[in-house]
Order: structure tokens, then C-alpha cells, then sequence
């Protein structure tokens, strides 16, 4: 059972930066063999944060004076703002097609791109980190997490599922080489997600964890699926190249058929 | 699919209550879940935890009769301790239940429970009915609590934690944050 590869290169200290930006804390954590990374990555991190504070001042929905506040309340033209901005929005757009219309870029009535928001800047700053020369490290977004490579060569990175209903324990691991996991659910913020449909708060899974390539949709796609409650299974069952892990709000849960692949959900 | 979760669940929660099945009060959500296990009580939890419309409750209610009278006495139960802990892990197969409505055979379901310390860590359908090639897939299960114990013998020494997203004050108290204290 055991991964039975060595890793090839004795990996140094891992430089681990930790950010409170965007309503939530940002953990980066950077691997390298060589320990002339050690500034360069450093430097780059420093980048990546500076990025995400930018990021926030843009998108965020809590600052009166960010662009999409002003853009929300018709002040500022989508061609006025940052070309970000209408990059997030279509990715909303897109996002809200593939999941029937369960996810959205409103919250009461308002433009809130949020949901695909940190997502997409977690990817981003992994991107910035791959740009910098960095092939190992792992992006934390609150609990969102975006991987370059595993925790050295060959090595996938653990990845702890939280357990919504018994804070502090895991209720799944992920193995994951360049990848994504993303978690939604009540465990923090409460009943947040609204099914768009009924608008009612979702409340028949008390989290879901999707696994894929890419952030910006495991996200949504988290999102997406609480807002489904009992559908959610069938339609993340049909998502292509990503598998999930649902725990109900009784405590039962279900996964997908493939995510024996990429998790492990026994403790036996 | 349905009718396949119902009877799951059904099979379940008899095998729990022919075992005598002592409920876990710590685990209140898994431990309502799966103790309230009176045939009638039984259908009522599947249909809830499986069923999405009335066409479920309705399939649930039709099969969980036939599941239930057939249920399951345990035919083998393997006591494995291990020699290293005080950890007790049994693993109870129930026997084979066919499902039918209506006098059409669906196939047959069997299921085995671990339970370690007494608490069940995992519900596995080892038999599915044929017919019903996506029971696998939907079937729910009770979500085990994946202890550090259990973590250290799997040699899974986490590297970051996915959960809901935390607030920045809640930070401080999280799995990760513990985590990113260590690394550095």
C-alpha cells in the first residue's frame, strides 16, 4: 500500500509563508532541494502576497470602494476595472452553465463573484510560484488548496479532509500530485450556500470535497454541489476529470466512483 | 439506484441491531443515523438519507420489506486485534439478502461492517445487485473519524488540511494552522 518511491533528492526546510488576506488565511508552503531557493523563493512568495492584497482590493465585496462594489452599484463600467475582472466573470458565467445554474455570481441580489474569487486567486499565485521556478509547493486558500508537484519528487502531497461534524478530525486523505482540492460546506461559516432555485439556505450535506486539476473549478464545483444537496452526487458523478467526497448532514456520506483513486476514506 | 441505497441501509442497520449494536453518543449525527434501527424506523432513515423525491421514498418503502424480513444474520465475525494497541477491529459480513418488488428480482446485496472499538469505522456492500452497475458509486456510507493513531499507521503525515473555508480568526484554532506551525 505504501508509495514505494524514494524520494530522489533530500528536500530542504520547507519555507512556509502565512498570509491573513481576502476574509481568510493563505498558507504557502514551498519545497526545494536545493537550498540556493531559499531567496529566490522568498522573493517570489513576497510577490504572490503582494498579488493577492491586490486581488482583494479589486474583488473584494466587504470594501465599499472596490471595483466590483462600485461596479455592483453601477458606478464603474466592466471596461473601467481590471481586465481581471471580466476574466472572473466570465469564468462565472461558464461555471454557472456547467452546473445547471446552481452556482451563481449573486448573493441577494448582488454581483458577488466570490465564489470563483479565491479559487481563481489561489490558482493564479501557483501559477506566479511554477513561474518563479518553484515545481514544489501547495497553496492553502482557508482551506482550498492548489499543488505544484508533491512534497518532493515522486512524493504526493497528504492532504487532510476535514470532518464537518467533529472539529479538529479528518474524515478522508488525498494523495495529490499537481492538483486541486477544495471543501465546502457549514462547518465554518454555517448554512451559507443558497440553493438559487428555492432560495433557501442548502443544508442536506453538511460538506463536500471535489479533487481535480485545477482550483478555480473543484472550487465552484464544492460550491455548486452543496447547493444540489441530493443531486449533487449524480451530477459530480457525470464531471469529467474531477471526483468528490460528500459527507451528509446525518453524518452519512458517498463519494464518487473514481475517488478511491485519488483519496482513501477507511480507517481500516 | 435508489432502491440499491435503501436497501444498503436497511441491511445495515439490521446487521447493527441483530449485533447489539452499542450506539456511540459522541458521534450523534452517524449514531442517529444508524441506532434507530427498527425495521419501520429504518425505511423512514433511508428514505431521508437516500431519497431526493417521493419517487424514492415510494421505491424505498417497497423494497425495505423485503430487504429487512431477509436480514442478515451475521455469518462470520473475525475478531483481528492488533498485538501493537488496544485497538479491536471486527469485521461482521451479513448474509446475502435478494432484493424483489413486485415478484421481479433485483439481485442480491451483502454487506460487511468493520467496527473498531466497537464503533463502525466502515459499511462496504461486497455484493451489489447486477443490474444496478452505478449502486457502487452512490452508496452511502458511515464516514469514519480518521484518528491520528489511525494516521501515523498509515504513514500519512498530513501536509494541509481542505475544509470549509475558516474565517480569519478561526484560523488560529484549525488542523492547519497547527500544521503550518510545525514546518516552520
Amino acid at each position: 500500500m505504501s508509495t514505494a518511491v524514494i524520494p530522489t533528492a533530500v528536500m530542504s526546510t520547507p519555507l512556509v509563508h502565512v498570509e491573513h488576506v481576502m476574509g481568510t488565511v493563505v498558507s504557502i508552503d514551498v519545497r526545494f532541494a536545493d537550498e540556493s531557493q531559499r531567496l529566490p523563493m522568498r522573493a517570489a512568495i513576497a510577490d504572490v502576497v503582494a498579488w493577492l492584497h491586490r486581488v482583494d482590493d479589486v474583488f473584494s465585496t466587504y470594501r465599499h470602494e472596490s471595483q466590483v462594489s462600485r461596479l455592483g452599484r453601477g458606478e464603474l463600467r466592466l471596461a473601467d476595472c481590471d481586465s481581471d475582472v471580466a476574466e472572473v466573470l466570465e469564468l462565472c458565467a461558464q461555471i454557472g452553465h456547467e452546473t445547471d445554474g446552481y452556482f451563481s455570481s449573486t448573493y441577494g441580489g448582488r454581483l458577488d463573484p466570490t465564489g470563483v474569487v479565491k479559487g481563481w486567486a489561489i490558482q493564479q499565485a501557483s501559477e506566479l510560484l511554477r513561474s518563479a521556478g518553484s515545481a514544489h509547493h501547495l497553496v492553502n486558500g482557508g482551506g482550498d488548496i492548489q499543488a505544484a508537484g508533491g512534497s518532493a519528487p515522486g512524493v504526493p502531497w497528504q492532504i487532510g479532509i476535514a470532518h464537518p461534524l467533529d472539529r479538529g478530525a479528518l474524515a478522508s486523505v488525498v494523495q495529490l500530485t499537481d492538483g486541486a482540492v477544495a471543501t465546502s460546506g457549514i462547518a465554518e461559516r454555517g448554512a451559507h450556500v443558497i440553493d438559487p432555485f428555492t432560495g433557501q439556505p442548502a443544508v442536506t450535506l453538511a460538506s463536500v470535497t471535489v479533487v481535480g486539476s485545477d482550483l478555480i473549478r473543484t472550487d465552484a464545483y464544492a460550491t455548486a454541489a452543496i447547493a444540489m444537496g441530493d443531486r449533487a452526487g449524480r451530477w459530480l458523478e457525470r464531471c469529467a476529470g474531477y471526483e468528490a467526497f460528500a459527507v451528509g448532514a446525518d453524518g452519512l456520506g458517498w463519494s464518487t466512483s473514481g475517488y478511491g483513486r485519488v483519496g482513501s476514506v477507511s480507517a481500516t | 439506484m435508489r432502491r440499491f441505497v435503501a436497501v444498503f441501509i436497511a441491511t445495515v442497520a439490521g446487521l447493527v441491531v441483530l449485533l447489539s449494536f452499542k450506539t456511540t453518543p459522541t458521534k450523534a449525527p452517524r449514531a442517529a443515523a444508524l441506532s434507530t434501527a427498527t425495521p419501520g424506523a429504518t425505511s423512514a432513515t433511508s428514505s431521508s438519507a437516500a431519497g431526493s423525491s417521493s419517487a424514492a421514498s415510494s421505491a424505498t418503502s417497497a423494497t425495505s420489506s423485503s430487504a429487512t424480513s431477509s436480514t442478515a444474520a451475521p455469518t462470520s465475525a473475525a475478531a483481528t486485534a492488533s498485538s501493537a494497541s488496544s485497538t479491536t477491529t471486527k469485521t461482521v459480513t451479513g448474509t446475502t439478502v435478494n432484493v424483489s418488488e413486485g415478484g421481479r428480482s433485483f439481485g442480491v446485496v451483502q454487506v460487511r461492517l468493520t467496527l473498531t472499538n466497537g464503533k463502525i469505522t466502515a459499511a462496504t456492500a461486497i455484493q451489489f445487485p447486477e443490474d444496478d452497475s452505478h449502486s457502487a458509486q452512490i452508496s452511502q456510507f458511515s464516514i469514519p473519524t480518521l484518528s491520528q493513531e489511525v494516521l501515523s499507521k498509515q504513514s500519512a503525515s498530513i501536509d494541509a488540511v481542505s475544509g470549509a473555508t475558516y474565517t480569519s480568526e478561526a484560523y488560529a484554532q484549525s488542523v492547519q494552522a497547527a500544521l503550518d506551525a510545525a514546518k516552520a
